[in-house]
Parts: C-alpha cells; structure tokens; sequence
C-alpha cells in the first residue's frame, strides 16, 4: 500500500490501533510517553489510506483515549516517586517511637 | 500487547470528566501540593464514615503494653467494608491508625539523642510523603497542625450501627479526592510492595 499523505503532529495519534501502539511504547519506558516525536524517525511520517479511513472516527474518542494515557502517565509517575525515592523509618527511631508511643498522641 | 481498554481499569471511572481531570491535575502537581488540598470540606455533615476520615478519640492500644486511651485516629479501613447500608453476614471491624502530632514527635526525637542534622532531614522526607510506612497530614482544613500516622500502628474497633453513627458526629476531616488517591497509593506500597527479595518455593 502507497503512503498517501504526510501528516504533522500529534493529533495524528486518533485511532484505537495508533493509542494502543503509543502505550505500548511507552510501557517500555521509564516514563510513560503520551507522544511519539515524528521528527525523530528520520524520514516524514507517511499515513496509509487505511489510516484516513480510521483518522474519521469521532474525535470525543481520540480525546478521551489520549487522556487516559496522560492520565496513566501521571499515575506512574507519582508511584514511580513515591517508591524509587522511599525512605524506611531507622531501627533508632522505630525504638524511641515504640518507647515514647503515649507521648507522641 | 496491552491496550487501552486493559489500562482503563485502572483508572476511577466513577468520577465524571470533570474531577477526573481535577484529579489529575493535582496527581500531576505532586509533590508540590501536599497542604489543604488533601481535604476536603464538601462531604461535611455527611453520614458516612470514609476511607481517610480523620475521627476524634477512638480507643487505642499499644501492645504489649495494656494501656487503651481515646486518641484521634485515621480509618485505614475501606468506606464500603464499614458501611452499614452494605449488608453482610458478619459485620467487620473498623482499622485504623492513630494521629501523632509532628511536632510532639519532632521533639521527641531530639530528646532521645537524635541530631538536629538527623531530624531535620527525617521531617523533610515525611513532608514529601517519602517514608513509606508514615502517611503525613499537613496543616489545613480541620487539621490545626502537620500530623502523621504510621500505617504499622494499626488498631481495630467492632463496627456497630451506633459506634459507627457515633463516628461521624467526631469526624476531624475527610480527605479530598487527591488526598484519598495519595492515601491509598502510600497505604498499598507500604502493605503491598514486592521487594521481599526472597524467592519462597513453591511447595
């Protein structure tokens, strides 16, 4: 099949198909990626005139699917933060907090 | 390959948009926003005991030690597990954690020989919610000063329909949507996380 069209941009992600292949991508990562950097596959991105079939989808659908894995991305993120950067309770204080327990309420 | 449909599961699909995208927002704000936006006043009055709620003098203990006294506490225990209107063969109990105050802690731990070097850097990483076994409640709201609760000091209390009646005329606070959501995030890592390091066989 012929690539038909060059297409800018992020909102060329709409279809389920496209989504599912962002976020597989970005499994990959550290991060969750809500975008692919066309500009950075070494040649313009040519869309297939499947794509500009399935680019005709309702919009509210693309909408809603790139916020969820914006959404996904905050997610792993903040769980990302808490545990990479958790610190425990040392066995000194875990000690004093048990001795001092009634003074602490 | 996982989809979207796979990760929208994970998502909380009860809200609408709206405080989705409030939300968020705030999750996306974190660690910059842990101050009064962790409560909220808009479920005040409310008849149900939530996941979250701060409540004033329930009993605790502090085993081995025999002592019970009243003190406020956080309810680690899930709004529909205590929820009267849920029916269920047998009524579980109320878990939950006391409220310590900071600065009583702070200065307890000064008093027992800890540097100043030593505390100062404890109390920044439980501000930033960074010790995992420590959930920290800033000032704001109801609370009247910087708290924390150590999810390892869990207590519990039978759940009757007057106790738990009685729970909510002593409500503190209630945490807001991204309170609750920074809550349940600490609570499962500090319960749930596999970092055992210990392969336990299958048999």
């Amino acid at each position: 099949m012929t690539p038909t069209t060059t297409i800018p941009g992020r909102f060329v992600a709409p279809s389920l198909l496209t989504a599912t292949i962002l976020v597989g991508t970005a499994l990959n990562t550290d991060h969750l990626s809500t975008e692919i950097n066309f500009n950075n596959l070494g040649s313009p991105y040519k869309a297939y005139s499947w794509e500009n079939s399935i680019s005709g989808l309702p919009y509210n659908i693309r909408e809603e699917q790139n916020n969820e894995i914006s959404y996904i991305n905050i997610l792993h993120r903040v769980v990302s933060d808490l545990v990479e950067n958790s610190v425990s309770v040392s066995a000194e204080i875990s000690k004093i907090v048990n001795k001092e327990f009634w003074n602490l309420v | 390959m996982i989809s979207i449909e796979d990760l929208e599961i994970y998502l909380p699909k009860y809200l609408s948009p709206e405080s989705q995208e409030k939300l968020f927002d705030a999750l996306n704000d974190f660690p910059d926003n842990i101050d009064a936006r962790l409560y909220t006043t808009a479920l005040r009055g409310g008849l149900t005991t939530l996941q979250g709620d701060g409540i004033r003098d329930l009993p605790v203990v502090h085993l081995p030690d025999p002592a019970v006294r009243n003190t406020p506490v956080l309810i680690l225990s899930n709004s529909c597990d205590i929820n009267h209107e849920n029916k269920r063969y047998l009524q579980g109990s109320i878990c939950y954690a006391p409220i310590l105050k900071l600065n009583k802690y702070r200065r307890v731990l000064l008093d027992n020989a800890i540097s100043e070097e030593k505390v100062r850097d404890h109390i920044r990483d439980i501000r930033i919610q960074r010790i995992t076994q420590i959930f920290f409640l800033p000032k704001g709201g109801e609370v009247r000063e910087d708290s924390i609760v150590f999810f390892d000091q869990v207590n519990h209390c039978v759940n009757t329909r007057d106790i738990c009646a009685d729970l909510n005329s002593r409500r503190l606070f209630t945490l807001s949507q991204y309170g609750h959501y920074l809550f349940l995030l600490k609570l499962s890592i500090h319960f749930t996380r596999l970092t055992e390091g210990i392969d336990r066989s299958s048999i």
